[in-house]
């Protein structure tokens, strides 16, 4: 995949198909959305690629993307403590964070992978 | 995604998604309505199903607007996930549901 657009309607087929909970399928949506815009602001990567799978207890979405070593949940900046004080990047990362309940990150042979539960 | 009624106060209501993919156009169509402002404003949810931070910045553009203003900035008709990603995001601390 190369955009986000692409991304969204493969996360909108995947909860359909797999009957996803609304509140899941947010989740989904959330996390996957914040990542690759993430990526294809920050990254090297031109394209990437997205799986999303059910476990036992939530779904598994998986990242990967090539180029340096990017992690994208190493830094984020926390919520919003007042209007004046709004530079809001790092947000999504921060909601990211605030909404998996496990994130993994690992870099091989030039690869980057990202694997976020939820 | 977002409509504008201008009246006793300006009320921008968004539909559906408000992510990184439509965010600069909304932002783009609301941003004409801020410009020299002289009332509150009110942001409707009810319609909205789904936003992200690209969303949150059109929020917290509308948000500065009204305080450099010196007005008010209200929001209302959140559902319960849009209602979470408000609250865990801090916007909840500043814009007050009306």
């Amino acid at each position: 995949m190369q955009t986000l657009e692409e991304a969204v309607q493969a996360i909108g087929q995947f909860c359909h198909k797999a009957n996803v909970a609304a509140e899941a399928a947010y989740r989904i949506n959330l996390v996957c959305e914040e990542l690759v815009v993430n990526l294809l602001t920050h990254g090297q990567a031109s394209d990437f690629s997205l799986s999303l799978s059910t476990i036992d207890d939530g779904f598994k979405i998986e990242l990967s993307y090539g180029g340096k070593h990017f992690n994208p949940v190493e830094s984020d900046k926390g919520p919003l403590q007042s209007i004046e004080n709004s530079k809001a990047g790092g947000l999504g990362l921060f909601l990211v964070k605030q909404l998996a309940r496990n994130i993994n990150y690992r870099y091989e042979n030039g690869v980057n992978f990202v694997e976020v539960t939820v | 995604m977002v409509s504008i009624v201008d009246g006793d106060t300006i009320t921008i209501s968004f539909q559906k998604r408000l992510d990184a993919t439509n965010s600069e156009d909304a932002l783009a169509q609301i941003s004409p309505a801020l410009d020299s402002l002289n009332k509150s404003i009110i942001l409707d949810m009810s319609e909205l199903e789904y936003i992200s931070s690209a969303g949150l910045q059109v929020i917290l553009h509308c948000a500065k607007a009204a305080q450099q203003a010196g007005s008010q900035a209200g929001i209302r008709g959140m559902n319960d996930n849009v209602r979470e990603i408000l609250k865990i995001s801090g916007f909840l601390t500043f814009l007050k549901e009306v």
